[in-house]
C-alpha cells in the first residue's frame, strides 16, 4: 500500500493547520482513546490519565510529533520511524489492534476540529496514511 | 447484553435528535465506499463509483444510505434490546446479502467520524464513547444470527 501524489498533497496541506494545534490534538486523541476503549489504559498504569493531566499532554504531544515526522518524511516512513518501530517491537509491545483504535481517535479529533477540510478524500488519505504508519510501527514485531 | 447508562442514552438520543438522517446516511455510505473501496463489492448495480465525487454525488448511494441510517434509528429507539430489534436484518445480511460483519464495524466508525464533523466540540470524548458502544452493539446485533 503506497500513497498517491494526490493523497500526499492532501495531507501535507492539512498538516499545516494541524501542527498549530498539535499538542491539544494529541491530548484530545488520547482522551478519546481512553474514554472509548478503556482497555487501552492497561498500557499506562504509571500515568495519571485524568483529563488535563500533564502526563497526558506530554504524551499526546509525542504522538502527534511522531505523526508529523511521518508526514514530513512521507516518502520513507519506514526510515523516519525506524527507532519508534524498534521501541514498539521490543519494549512497548503494544498489541497491533490498538493502532487501529488510536488512528480512529485521531481521525475523529481531526474531523471534529477541521470539518470543512476533512472531506471524504481527505478522510481516505488520512486513514490510509495512518494504516501505513501503524504497519511501520509493527513491522519488527516478529 | 450491552448495558447503556442513563448518561450514555442521553448522549446518544440528544445528538440523534439533531441528525439529518437523509443527509448523514448518504454521507456515511458514501465515505464507506470512498475510504474502503473494497466495500463497493456489494454495490455493482449502483452505477458510477469511479471517484470520490462520483460516489458522494451518486443518487443510489444517497438513497441507500438514507435507508441504512433510518434503520440505524431503530437502534436508538431499541437501545436496550438491540439483538431482538435487528434479528430479521441480521438474517437478511447473512442469508441474502452475504455481508462480512467486519463491514458493520467499518460503517459504524465512519458514522462516528461524520458525527464528529457535524457536531465538532459537542462530540466530546464521552459522547464519542457512548456512540462507539452503540455502533459496536449494532454491529454485534447484526452479526448475531450469522451461521
Amino acid at each position: 500500500m503506497s500513497l498517491t501524489k494526490a493523497e500526499r498533497d492532501i495531507m501535507e496541506s492539512m498538516w499545516g493547520k494541524i501542527s498549530t494545534q498539535a499538542d491539544s490534538i494529541g491530548t484530545e486523541t488520547l482522551e478519546r482513546l481512553f474514554a472509548g476503549y478503556p482497555q487501552t489504559k492497561t498500557y499506562f498504569p504509571h500515568f495519571d490519565l485524568h483529563p488535563g493531566s500533564a502526563q497526558l499532554r506530554a504524551h499526546g504531544s509525542k504522538v502527534v510529533a511522531a505523526v508529523g515526522d511521518a508526514v514530513k518524511n512521507i516518502d520513507n516512513i519506514s526510515l523516519a520511524l525506524s527507532k519508534l518501530s524498534e521501541l514498539h517491537a521490543y519494549i512497548l509491545r503494544v498489541d497491533p489492534v490498538n493502532f487501529k483504535l488510536l488512528s480512529h481517535c485521531l481521525l475523529v479529533t481531526m474531523a471534529a476540529r477541521f470539518p470543512a477540510d476533512f472531506t471524504a478524500e481527505a478522510h481516505a488519505a488520512w486513514d490510509k496514511f495512518l494504516s501505513v504508519v501503524s504497519s511501520v510501527l509493527t513491522e519488527k514485531y516478529r | 447484553m450491552v448495558h447503556f447508562t442513563a448518561e450514555e442514552k442521553t448522549a446518544i438520543t440528544s445528538l440523534w435528535g439533531k441528525v439529518n438522517v437523509e443527509e448523514a446516511g448518504g454521507e456515511a455510505l458514501g465515505r464507506l465506499l470512498v475510504v474502503y473501496p473494497w466495500t463497493q463489492r456489494f454495490f455493482d448495480s449502483f452505477g458510477n463509483l469511479s471517484s470520490a465525487s462520483a460516489i458522494m454525488g451518486n443518487p443510489k448511494v444517497k438513497a441507500h444510505g438514507k435507508k441504512v441510517l433510518t434503520s440505524f434509528g431503530d437502534a436508538v429507539k431499541n437501545i436496550d434490546n438491540l439483538k431482538t430489534a435487528f434479528a430479521k436484518l441480521s438474517e437478511l445480511h447473512c442469508d441474502k446479502l452475504h455481508v462480512d460483519p467486519e463491514n458493520f464495524r467499518l460503517l459504524g466508525n465512519v458514522l462516528v467520524i461524520i458525527l464528529a464533523t457535524h457536531f465538532g466540540k459537542e462530540f466530546t470524548p464521552d459522547v464519542q464513547a457512548a456512540w462507539q458502544k452503540l455502533v459496536a452493539g449494532v454491529a454485534n446485533a447484526l452479526s448475531h444470527k450469522y451461521h
